[in-house]
């Protein structure tokens, strides 16, 4: 029995002095491609953050059994990346350069990168599809160029474990159809992959497993199939959706917004 | 950025600083010829050996210093805010570190030759680099960061000029009004001394913290993802920066906009990336405070024009340059 990717234990957060994550037990298996969805404010990000180790929490957090609080900052990150919703770029740095950054917690540094080093950055940037940005300054992208490019970066790392806000909010449907497809071949790699995503019917059709944060509970943690019925897409989303099997795998359209009584 | 061109620009910014000193050394109220310069040096013998020895070569070295202390700085901050318009000076530090000085010397607890001097200045610059990030905020906009900035150096001017108000002694006075201005007139090696430890310790910290600074292109939740202590970095930039300028200040007094200027000028030839700036920035602010203070000794003038009002002449018309023209700089930073 190998211990979950991520697992946690009666975790609660804080942001400006709101409770945001109520006492939250979640475990993550190894190996899976896992979506957490949720309405706005529901805490999704929060829960993302706190995995990641970037804000104080109570409960216990632990990343492949190793607890995240005995984690050094370098250790940690080697173990999970995280890739920040609407993350900027603050210097016009060539896109290669900003993708090599990801090599940062294996002791990289630019201008003497390892051979295996510049492998997983030219990797990186074939599978998000950005080989012909390699020398744009990153500041000068359109929105789904960066969101690739900083989704790049990410995948870098090649850490255990990757933590993803939003990776698919900016991209046109082809990108987003690819970026999922890539997340999914992650996993399948060994890697366990938890997306932050509003798009149901993408977190449907590729996630191993769905996560429902609403209110900062976590109510739902199962199969795609199982868990997006139309009670739960009621209560949590107050959405009536078309929920069809295709191809073996559940198709889903959110079609009537609810009116709240 | 192409690995030919990396030595290209610190190899010519050397050219540069080597041809400024000796011309820094040769120009002024009594020139030398370069035999007189180089048998000078040597010898440290006859008039010229005498006026390199006590005037001209510590005089050069102290800009040298303040210079490259000042574009280290100035570069330093602007990778930490992300932000291109950072400076020393809008945080305030100078003024502040000015104000600590003065103090000290106004209470009279100390010459202008005591280490008391830099630390009041290094305090001074500590509490208004601290005073401006806790007020602008982890992630401040530049809105957020002039402003506040523009409040401390505003505060810190004004506690100057009321210790001068205060002042009893009109030719002390006159004296502090001139030191405030900004000037290596008349610096010693004893001048050099006492600030070169503060500039160097700070320089020494900011330089360690190249590789966090380029982390932090991409803000400081994927910095502190990428193993990055933010928290510990943003002290230590911030500390080591006050130190650097407040000892500067205590010896040279204020001279502005160098370390807003210096990275500038090099970016185009480095690139972004605030690691690679860092020490280009430093050669860069050397050579520009090195020129500055040439021209305040070689324009004719009924006394020497003081070399902060030199910088600040060619400073301002550039930071309301960078403000107009530079727009891609500001792509990262919220307005």
């Amino acid at each position: 029995m190998t211990d979950p990717a991520l697992q946690l234990e009666q975790v609660s957060a804080s942001l400006g002095g709101r409770l945001v994550l109520h006492a939250i037990d979640w475990a993550v298996p190894a190996g899976c491609f896992v979506c957490v969805v949720g309405p706005n404010g529901a805490g999704k990000s929060t829960l993302l953050r706190a995995a990641a180790g970037l804000i104080p929490s109570q409960g216990s957090i632990r990343l492949g059994g190793e607890p995240l609080a005995g984690l050094g900052s370098s250790a940690r990150a080697r173990r999970a990346a995280y890739l920040p919703q609407d993350g900027g770029i603050g210097w016009p740095l060539p896109v290669r350069d900003v993708i090599a950054l990801g090599r940062m917690p294996r002791g990289a540094r630019l201008g003497s990168l390892s051979q295996a080093d510049v492998a997983a950055v030219a990797a990186a940037m074939r599978r998000m599809d950005v080989d012909h940005l390699a020398d744009r300054p990153a500041t000068e992208l359109s929105g789904g160029e960066r969101a690739r490019v900083l989704m790049a970066r990410a995948l870098a790392v090649e850490a255990a474990l990757l933590l993803a806000d939003e990776p698919a909010a900016a991209l046109d449907p082809r990108h987003q159809l690819a970026i999922m497809a890539e997340l999914r071949a992650e996993a399948r790699a060994g890697r366990t992959v938890v997306a932050v995503l509003h798009d149901l019917a993408l977190a449907a059709r590729f996630a191993d497993r769905i996560a429902v944060v609403a209110d900062g509970c976590l109510v739902a943690d199962g199969a795609p199939g199982s868990v997006l019925e139309p009670g739960l897409l009621d209560r949590v989303f107050r959405i009536s959706a078309i929920v069809e099997t295709r191809d073996g795998q559940p198709l889903i359209v959110p079609w009537i917004g609810l009116v709240d009584d | 950025m192409a690995p030919r061109r990396r030595w290209l620009l610190p190899a010519a910014l050397v050219g540069t600083l080597t041809v400024l000193a000796l011309a820094s050394l040769a120009l002024g109220s009594a020139p030398l010829s370069p035999a007189e310069v180089v048998s000078g040096l040597l010898t440290g013998e006859g008039v010229p050996g005498v006026i390199l020895r006590d005037i001209r070569l510590p005089r050069t070295l102290l800009a040298l210093l303040v210079g490259a202390t000042l574009g280290l700085s100035g570069a330093a901050l602007q990778g930490l805010l992300r932000n291109p318009l950072a400076d020393p000076a809008l945080f305030g530090a100078p003024q502040a570190a000015a104000l600590g000085a003065v103090q000290v010397i106004y209470s009279g607890l100390a010459g202008t030759l005591s280490l008391a001097l830099p630390a009041a200045a290094v305090v001074g610059a500590l509490a208004s680099v601290a005073l401006v990030v806790t007020v602008a905020g982890r992630d401040p906009g530049i809105t957020v960061l002039l402003l506040a900035g523009l409040a401390v150096s505003s505060l810190a001017g004004a506690g100057t000029s009321a210790a001068l108000s205060l002042s009893s002694n009109p030719y002390a006075l006159t004296e502090i009004v001139f030191w405030l201005l900004g000037s290596f007139e008349d610096r010693s090696f004893a001048h050099l001394f006492l600030a070169a430890p503060f500039a160097l310790a700070g320089s020494a910290v900011i330089l360690m913290q190249g590789e966090a600074l380029r982390a932090l292109t991409l803000g400081e939740d994927t910095a502190r993802s990428l193993g990055v202590e933010v928290r510990r970095v943003r002290l230590a930039l911030v500390g080591a920066v006050a130190v650097a300028v407040g000892g500067c200040v205590a010896v040279s007094g204020a001279i502005g906009f160098v370390g807003l200027v210096a990275p500038h000028l090099v970016r185009n030839a480095v690139g972004a990336d605030p690691r690679a700036v860092l020490v280009p920035a430093a050669l860069a602010g050397a050579a520009l405070t090195l020129a500055a203070d040439i021209v305040a000794r070689i324009i004719p003038a009924g006394t020497e024009l003081k070399v902060g009002a030199v910088t600040a002449m060619l400073g301002v018309p550039f930071f309301l340059w960078i403000v107009a023209h530079r727009r891609d700089l500001f792509a990262g930073t919220a307005g």
